[in-house]
């Protein structure tokens, strides 16, 4: 008995060492490699401290999983590299790691997979949820219309950043700060006015991608704490999974655990390197914040000395205080265009009705997968150019094109919607993965009380997550176009909505909850595709009304499904 | 990249016909064949020919991401197909030898 119970305390001691070792250990080795290397790289300083941050999350998950392999808990801490040997002792751990990794903050990833999913196709949502401007402008003219009417409307403003339309987008988005505040609008491509429909459009499903709509730094933090996460699930998954290759194609349905596991490893393995991309470049975005200590180690507290070193075309230059029109902007973007051989995709005014203003313009990128492959500035009083750069340097453009792979800004329409089924497919990975955690457990005995709140918590979060999106849609539709905060109270029914969901899915027995939350949602996806702009001449409208009926149906017959289980007998 | 989605059809076709649990499904009466030994090879060479299929085009990069993609959905697509309707798997055999052919008529 005593023997047990010391047997017990051991292996919870080693966990948790190992635990350590892989969560703080793993992020301070690889802050270390990072920094030594940002040093000791023979390349010019900005191109090492890009090369050593994207080493850095390679080398952290592989400390995590090092930590998870060694043979025992006391080597961990010392010996992260100590690999035991091949067998069932190591795969056994890497399933451990595997579940606890993907079902601590599961939930997180299921949220950002979905709206990362979603914002594939922001701006044909941001279509869909701003109807009325059906109008459409070439894109210098928008733009011109657009900075008249913010000459004319914003007052002591210090910078104004544009969005220029193109084939998917036909409004200028425009960010500025105006007496202070800073200002979020989108204008009309014709008369460069604010649209009626005030509404953060598919924007909103960007942001709480890698936000979660939390103050910040904190909802960037989690996001990449979670991503991190999924990186060392989808490691130790690949290690743990015994026929790798031979169940690749395998999907038993109607089978309880069985079907569960077939599903979840098919989505996991035929996606793989998807989800790898996915993981790794999205956690590379968020690098400057939570991977500093590279640039810390090179240029101290002068981050700007950095940034000036990545990007040596900006041309950063104080306000003079006299006050200067802006030259027009037209011809500014055909010398741009002429310059980057490709469109104009944003125009960042610094300073703007001042003598010393400049007005900086990057290409679109289609052409490769870099993000932002150049810049030109131009002198914001007399239209002549300031500085040209193209990106040539390779550290810098591998580190674009990481970036570039995350925002994926380059993909064509075949290539975005492939983008669209790999987070789909991963998103199902998770989902299916929390649900495998509870039916495994149930079939051996009976669930345990957390184990019973994970099962509740799943089904809140789960459903209340895809129902607090859908009810961002149908408030689109039903919140009057005058209102004050009118986009914000579009956010605030889809937090309420979402969390009415988690709230039922917690109160509920999941017999109950499943096909009442799964109904909701049927009925919200129907809602918002008969609430939603049905006739028009863009595709993107019917094509997304098209794919709502197509929810409706399938989350209904989910739901049908669960309420005809939950009437059988036990 | 109609080429390179046709051979990564007929590579993953190849690779899942050789697993003893699909084979009779995908297979059906050729499983007794005296090629059944080789598909293993062929699914894998044919996967490395829809790979190097793409380094011929400008754009090397993107289609490479465009692969992967391609990827998840010929390889749902064979799972599906082998849970629940076998006989569409095995038609999709002809339609990409055909994307091939013509992808390689048209140059591309």
């Amino acid at each position: 008995m005593m023997n047990a119970a010391r047997r017990g305390l051991w292996y919870r001691a080693g966990i948790a060492v190992r635990a350590l070792c892989g969560t703080a250990g793993a992020y301070g080795v690889a802050a270390l490699a990072a920094m030594v290397l940002a040093r000791g790289l023979p390349v010019p300083r900005a191109e090492a401290v890009l090369v050593a941050t994207m080493l850095a999350f390679i080398i952290g998950p592989a400390v995590t999983i090092g930590a998870f392999l060694v043979a025992g808990a006391s080597h961990a801490p010392a010996g992260t590299g100590l690999v035991a040997g091949a067998g069932g002792g190591v795969r056994r751990s890497m399933a451990w790691l595997h579940g606890w990794a993907g079902l601590l903050l599961g939930h997180i990833l299921f949220l950002m997979c979905l709206t990362g999913t979603l914002s594939m196709f922001r701006p044909e949502i941001s279509r869909w949820m701003r109807p009325e401007v059906s109008a459409t402008a070439d894109p210098d003219h928008a733009t011109a219309a657009a900075v008249a009417w913010l000459a004319a409307n914003s007052r002591n403003s210090t910078g104004w950043y544009l969005t220029v339309p193109d084939g998917r987008s036909n409004v200028v988005e425009a960010n500025y700060d105006s007496d202070g505040a800073f200002v979020r609008r989108v204008l009309d491509p014709v008369s460069g006015a604010p649209v009626a429909r005030d509404t953060l459009g598919g924007d909103f499903f960007y942001r709480l991608h890698f936000d979660l709509h939390l103050p910040y730094p904190w909802g960037e933090l989690l996001a990449s704490l979670a991503a991190m996460l999924m990186l060392v699930a989808i490691i130790s998954g690949i290690i743990a999974h015994k026929r790798f290759f031979r169940d690749m194609f395998t999907f038993r349905p109607g089978r309880g655990q069985r079907s569960w596991l077939d599903g979840h490893n098919a989505l996991g393995v035929l996606s793989l390197p998807f989800h790898i991309m996915i993981t790794f470049t999205g956690l590379v975005t968020l690098a400057s914040l939570t991977m500093p200590w590279p640039m810390t180690a090179v240029y101290g507290k002068n981050a700007m000395a950095f940034y000036s070193e990545v990007t040596p075309g900006a041309v950063v230059r104080p306000a003079s205080g006299r006050a200067a029109p802006l030259a027009p902007i037209l011809p500014m973007m055909a010398q741009a265009r002429r310059h980057f051989g490709a469109p104009v995709s944003r125009i960042y005014i610094f300073n703007p009705g001042d003598a010393a203003a400049v007005v900086t313009m990057y290409p679109v990128e289609e052409k490769a997968i870099g993000y932002m492959p150049g810049e030109i500035s131009f002198d914001g009083a007399s239209g002549r150019i300031l500085k040209a750069w193209t990106e040539t340097r390779p550290a810098v453009r591998a580190y674009q094109t990481v970036y570039g792979l995350h925002m994926a800004h380059f993909a064509p329409m075949l290539t975005r919607w492939l983008y669209f089924l790999g987070g789909a497919m991963l998103t199902l990975a998770i989902a299916s993965g929390m649900m495998l955690w509870i039916v495994k457990r149930r079939e051996r005995a009976p669930l345990s009380i957390g184990n019973r709140l994970l099962e509740r918590l799943n089904v809140g979060g789960l459903a209340g997550v895809p129902i607090g999106l859908v009810a961002y849609l149908i408030a689109n539709r039903l919140l009057p176009l005058g209102l004050a905060g009118r986009a914000e109270m579009e956010v605030s029914v889809a937090l309420w909505a979402a969390g009415t969901g988690l709230a039922l899915g917690l109160l509920l027995p999941p017999s109950r909850s499943w096909p009442l939350l799964l109904g909701l949602l049927a009925a919200g996806c129907g809602a918002a595709a008969l609430t939603g702009p049905r006739w028009s001449a863009d595709p993107a409208i019917p094509a997304i009304n098209l794919l709502l009926l197509v929810s409706a149906a399938a989350t209904g017959a989910l739901a049908w499904r669960r309420a005809r289980r939950g009437a059988e007998p036990a | 990249m109609i080429i390179s989605a046709g051979l990564l059809y007929l590579a993953l076709f190849a690779l899942a016909a050789r697993m003893p649990r699909h084979r009779p499904v995908l297979l059906g009466g050729w499983q007794g064949h005296g090629f059944v030994p080789h598909l293993t090879l062929a699914g894998w060479s044919l996967m490395a020919l829809s790979l190097a299929s793409l380094w011929t085009r400008a754009d090397v990069g993107i289609a490479l991401v465009g692969w992967i993609g391609l990827l998840a959905l010929l390889g749902g697509g064979v799972t599906l197909g082998i849970s629940y309707c076998p006989g569409v798997a095995r038609a999709g055999v002809p339609v990409a030898l055909a994307l091939v052919l013509t992808g390689m008529a048209s140059g591309g």
